[in-house]
């Protein structure tokens, strides 16, 4: 049949088609670079995409509608995604969206009538250190519901926010003292993670490099432009060396006096450091920083040292050594030694991974595939993001190991195509490892073949279970089969395939160079190692925590993060991302490895950890992640599918104050029948965050269900935002910012809100300085208002009675009193 | 895997006490099937693959004390499972499965059949659903078109929640024959044709197709693609496949009368 298809679209599929073999496995990938050039996928690209790669078209729009990454209708100009990863959602991303929504007159996965914006959400772009953010086309912002009128309006405008470079005019006029340069052992170093990136880490390293070349002194200090160091929270990160020298929050004017003072001077400048919270004063080193000082970076520490698109940088610290060791071993001594340093999957299961490597070695069937999967969907983890984006090798390294000791000559690394730094990264650490003899044919001599390609997700959570994943990457949409027939056995192409996470191979190097028995010195009896969390949500220092297996809750939350801002109490962690559940203060001394958070009714996941304090309501938090479930389930088996949803229905009554009795039971009822009657692990472990919460939290089912009371004072339909007239002191503040005129008053006299036209969007409560916005119960709001009518007219005639008063001392901000109370 | 059915040898099981065996490649449901224990299911058909969807015909397997719910369609036994195809925690899964289904799709008899035999009710909120749903997403349909008729002429779309059966670009679908398998394979009356005026019309799929005229009676009877692929696949004279089965059935009587009138004993 032929079909018309317009000049423009036809010119990119020749030149997308042209790239790829014309096979059904190509399917996925020439559908992400269509999209890419063409903005969506027209119908007659996706025909002739059919037609030329051999995939019927049922398959082929099954997969353009599955994957989040494809749209069939045309977006807008401008793509505004809200990031609704579990971080972001604690932190206000509902309340973002809502008010883009609002403004822009769209619902998400809508188009605005003037073509302009698409309003999208995403389930976690691995930006949770810094949210809630937005994307704005390409660019990740931090956000709260106040500024997305502007970035509306940057957008509109094509501005993209962000520093520029600074230098004063006298810089680099004179020579300056260079003999400290001498040694050879000066660097500096800038953080280029994603998290910085957002914060305008690009034109900071910019403005080093041309400092450097101002003051001609390139040649004599090292520059990195490294990976990710973890502490994302105070980015854009600059470190100078040999003294270690830790800066934050590094703006683009204050570069030229970096390098003066410290990188040629070697003085040390106090207004950039860190400041200890407790003793109050400026840390120099970054090791001496409690965010890093309570940690032990075996896997993650390079990530500072290097810059990840440079091999050179990786050698000099011993990168490729286990590699030239493990090629001199026999294939089973490789392994051995992988299972006697204990190592468990850093992915999910914590399945043992020299046993899986033994399974797949001895399996029947050629050829073998070495996967890496980089499906990151856990929404609040993102190390393995930061470990592709900042040391790919490393990942490459173990892959290639693993690759000699199962046998196998191919291998894959699939990648959210939501991590396009990740992409970049390690499709060029390839390209370096090919042309260094560490890929390829004959690798170091050994006569050892093994090569990579990298191919990209199509942005759906459940392909990081390894059957879709592996579905997903035959160029099929990405829905999981039971695993009678394991995947080692049976996997990729119905060949024999062994399937580990980033942080899994990344461990690899590391055993083999050091060997098991020093490796599993670290960790706990049985979870050896250390392991990556993500330590995010609320908490004070949010970033990518390295600690021993078995360390307690309470040192990576209170010792390493700093514990929780503003004073708040700490109400639960939730660990494991949906398939986890959320550990109350009670296990705060849990020692965290494999098995102990399992028995608590969580488990370790990829390792997000997301703190949340008492104004986060566990009702809330369950039902987001069933929200999350039920848009991420591939939808092929009924318990998932429908159980999952229905789920959400009951938790979504409660939030609206409409729980009935009987709820609880129909939810534990319904949780056991998706358990036990699910397909694949993402249906198996889809109650666990209300089960967990059950379990720790059934106080406040009931007070939703029984009382329409949220005693967290976060859902919405429940509260309230009441202005405490005794408190407010007329500033107009939250008058001037709110976005639907619903506060009165006037100036210097007690404002209010009126129930009737506020949307509680809280940015009212965002503004106020003085503690005066309040959360109050919706159900008592008839009461309320008298009582507020009462006391404005109180705080009037007071104010009335002593009119020339002299200003009262500035009232210490008191807690904010409980909802309901 | 040495011991399991899928190699060249037959496995020894208990099946709901019975010892049994399986031959070669055979699922918990093969072998029930033949033991003559009934096991429900509504996304297994012999025609297509297995696919392990609806999830009503789980069975529990012991080993010792531990146990576990296989998908008795996927699952190939090994030598010394104890199978129960009708334990509590079995009939617990497929109550709240058909209490599921029967909340997407009030409607359908053969899930209210179902559900009266499980005590499933479906104590949930369904005030904003219409109610006419009939599909439970079993996909029988698409595997009958991509494994059996080889049209691939519909398939699934979106995923989760929204996860549909479709024609591709939920349009008036150009692989369509208008062969009705995935009507007839169909397990709950989603899918529907209608034959008017010497054209078929898949109501849902939205093909519109000619019927091919009986050359003996001139009744329409089938799809002209339909009849063409036959004619192709089957490699029948002309015609035969172009009569209609009525006819073709006189036909054939009239020839095994000529047959048969010849007397038996000169053969």
């Amino acid at each position: 049949m032929s079909v018309v298809t317009p000049p423009e679209t036809d010119a990119v599929l020749d030149e997308v088609l042209g790239h790829y073999p014309a096979e059904p496995a190509s399917l996925i990938s020439v559908l992400q670079d269509v999209q890419g050039a063409l903005n969506y996928l027209p119908r007659e690209a996706l025909e002739r995409i059919s037609s030329t790669l051999g995939v019927p078209r049922n398959q082929s729009y099954h997969v353009a509608t599955f994957f989040k990454a494809f749209t069939l209708e045309p977006r807008g100009q401008h793509t505004i995604k809200v990031c609704m990863g579990t971080a972001c959602h604690v932190r206000g991303a509902p309340r973002i969206l809502e008010e883009l929504s609002r403004q822009l007159e769209i619902g998400p996965g809508e188009t605005s009538a003037d073509g302009e914006f698409t309003l999208e959400t995403v389930n976690c772009v691995g930006a949770c250190a810094l949210g809630p953010v937005v994307v704005v086309d390409e660019h990740c912002y931090k956000a709260s519901p106040a500024t997305v009128g502007k970035l509306i309006a940057n957008a509109r405008e094509g501005i993209v926010e962000g520093p520029s470079v600074v230098f004063p005019e006298d810089f680099g006029a004179k020579p300056c003292a260079c003999s400290r340069l001498d040694s050879g052992t000066v660097s500096i170093s800038v953080c280029g993670g994603t998290g910085c990136q957002a914060y305008g880490c690009e034109v900071v390293a910019s403005a080093v490099e041309e400092a450097l070349d101002t003051l001609g002194v390139r040649d004599r200090v090292a520059f990195y432009k490294t990976g990710c160091h973890g502490f994302c929270e105070r980015g854009p990160i600059a470190v100078i060396r040999p003294e270690h020298v830790f800066y934050q929050h590094v703006r683009p004017e204050d570069v030229a006096e970096i390098v003066t003072k410290t990188v040629v001077g070697g003085e040390v400048i106090d207004r950039l450091l860190y400041r200890d919270p407790i003793e109050d004063k400026p840390v120099v080193k970054e090791s001496e920083i409690p965010f890093y000082a309570g940690q032990q970076r075996l896997i993650f520490g390079d990530n500072g040292l290097i810059s990840p698109d440079r091999i050179d940088d990786y050698l000099k610290r011993g990168g490729y050594e286990g590699l030239r060791k493990a090629l001199t071993m026999e294939p089973e001594a490789v392994i051995d030694e992988v299972t006697r340093a204990g190592l468990r999957g850093r992915g999910g299961g914590g399945f043992l991974t020299g046993r899986k490597w033994t399974s797949c070695r001895k399996a029947h069937g050629e050829p073998k595939y070495v996967i890496c999967n980089a499906d990151e969907g856990d929404p609040g983890a993102y190390m393995d993001r930061s470990l592709l984006e900042g040391n790919p090798h490393r990942v490459l390294e173990g892959m290639i190991i693993g690759a000699h000791a199962i046998g196998s000559n191919e291998g894959y690394v699939y990648v959210r195509d939501e991590y396009p730094l990740a992409v970049k990264n390690i499709n060029v650490a390839i390209e370096q490892a090919r042309e260094r003899g560490f890929l390829g044919e004959n690798i170091l001599d050994s006569g050892f073949r093994f090569d990579v390609r990298v191919v990209r997700g199509g942005g759906a959570f459940v392909c990081g279970e390894s059957t879709a994943l592996m579905t997903s990457l035959e160029g099929r949409a990405g829905e999981p089969r039971a695993k009678y027939i394991h995947t080692v056995d049976s996997g990729l192409w119905g060949k024999p395939s062994n399937l580990n996470n980033v942080e899994t191979w990344a461990n690899v190097p590391l055993i083999i160079s050091q060997g098991a028995e020093q490796y599993a010195k670290v960790g706990t009896d049985g979870s050896k190692g250390t392991k990556i969390f993500s330590l995010v949500g609320k908490i004070v220092n949010t970033g990518l925590v390295e600690v021993p297996m078995g360390v307690t809750l309470r040192h990576i939350i209170f010792d390493i993060g700093g514990g929780i801002p503003g004073g708040r109490g700490f109400k639960a962690v939730q660990t494991g991302g949906p398939s986890g559940g959320c550990l109350p203060e009670s296990l705060l001394d849990l020692e965290v490895d494999f098995d102990e958070l399992t028995k608590a009714g969580s488990m370790m996941g990829s390792g997000g950890m997301i703190v949340l304090d008492e104004d986060s309501c566990m009702v809330d938090v369950a039902k987001y992640f069933l929200n999350f479930l039920m848009e991420e389930s591939c939808g092929k088996c009924v318990p998932c599918r429908e159980g999952v949803r229905r789920m959400h229905d009951i938790l979504d009554r409660m939030t609206k104050g409409e729980g009935r009795e009987g709820d609880i039971e129909l939810l534990e009822e319904l949780s056991e029948a998706v358990i036990d009657g699910s397909l694949c692990a993402l249906g198996g472990s889809a109650p666990n965050p209300v089960l967990s919460t059950l379990r720790y939290f059934r106080e406040e089912y009931e007070a939703h269900i029984n009382e329409q009371r949220c005693p967290a004072g976060a859902c919405k339909a429940l509260i309230l935002y009441v202005i405490d007239a005794e408190k407010c002191t007329g500033c107009r503040a939250c008058a001037k910012k709110c976005p639907v005129d619903a506060i009165t008053g006037e100036l210097k006299g007690p404002h209010e809100i009126d129930f009737s036209k506020c949307i509680k969007c809280g940015i009212c409560k965002d503004t106020c300085k003085f503690d005066s916005v309040i959360i109050d119960v919706q159900k008592d709001a008839g009461r309320i208002e008298k009582a507020v009518k009462v006391a404005v007219a109180e705080k009037k005639k007071a104010l009335a009675a002593k009119p020339k008063a002299k200003p009262k001392a500035k009232a210490k901000p008191k807690r904010k009193p409980k909802a309901g109370k | 895997m040495s011991d399991q059915a899928s190699e060249n040898k037959e496995i020894q099981f208990t099946l709901d006490g019975q010892s049994v065996y399986a031959r070669p490649g055979e699922t918990v449901l093969g072998v029930a099937k033949r033991m003559g224990i009934e096991i429900p299911a509504l996304c297994h058909h012999d025609a297509v693959s297995p696919y392990g969807a609806c999830r009503l015909c789980v069975v529990e397997v012991f080993w010792g004390k531990r146990s576990k719910l296989v998908t008795s369609c996927i699952y190939t036994p090994w030598e010394g499972d104890v199978v129960e195809t009708g334990s509590d925690r079995v009939c617990r899964t497929r109550r709240m499965v058909l209490s599921l289904l029967l909340a997407r799709c009030p409607e359908v008899e053969t899930l209210q059949d179902m559900a009266r035999e499980y005590g499933a009710a479906a104590p949930f909120d369904t005030a904003e659903e219409d109610g006419s749903e009939r599909c439970i997403l079993c996909g029988l349909c698409v595997r009958v078109c991509d494994e059996v008729v080889g049209q691939h002429a519909i398939g699934h779309a979106h995923r989760g929640m929204e996860r549909a059966i479709s024609a591709p670009f939920a349009d008036r679908s150009d692989d369509c024959i208008g062969c009705a398998a995935c009507v007839y394979i169909c397990p709950t009356g989603a899918l529907h044709y209608e034959d008017v005026d010497g054209r078929r019309t898949m109501v849902e799929l939205q093909t519109d197709v000619p019927l091919f005229p009986c050359r003996v009676c001139g009744a329409h009877f089938a799809p002209v693609e339909q009849v063409e692929r036959v004619r192709e696949c089957l490699k029948l004279p002309e015609a035969l496949a172009e009569t209609c089965p009525d006819c073709r059935g006189r036909e054939i009587r009239g020839i095994m009368e000529e047959v048969l009138a010849v007397p038996r004993s000169k053969a």
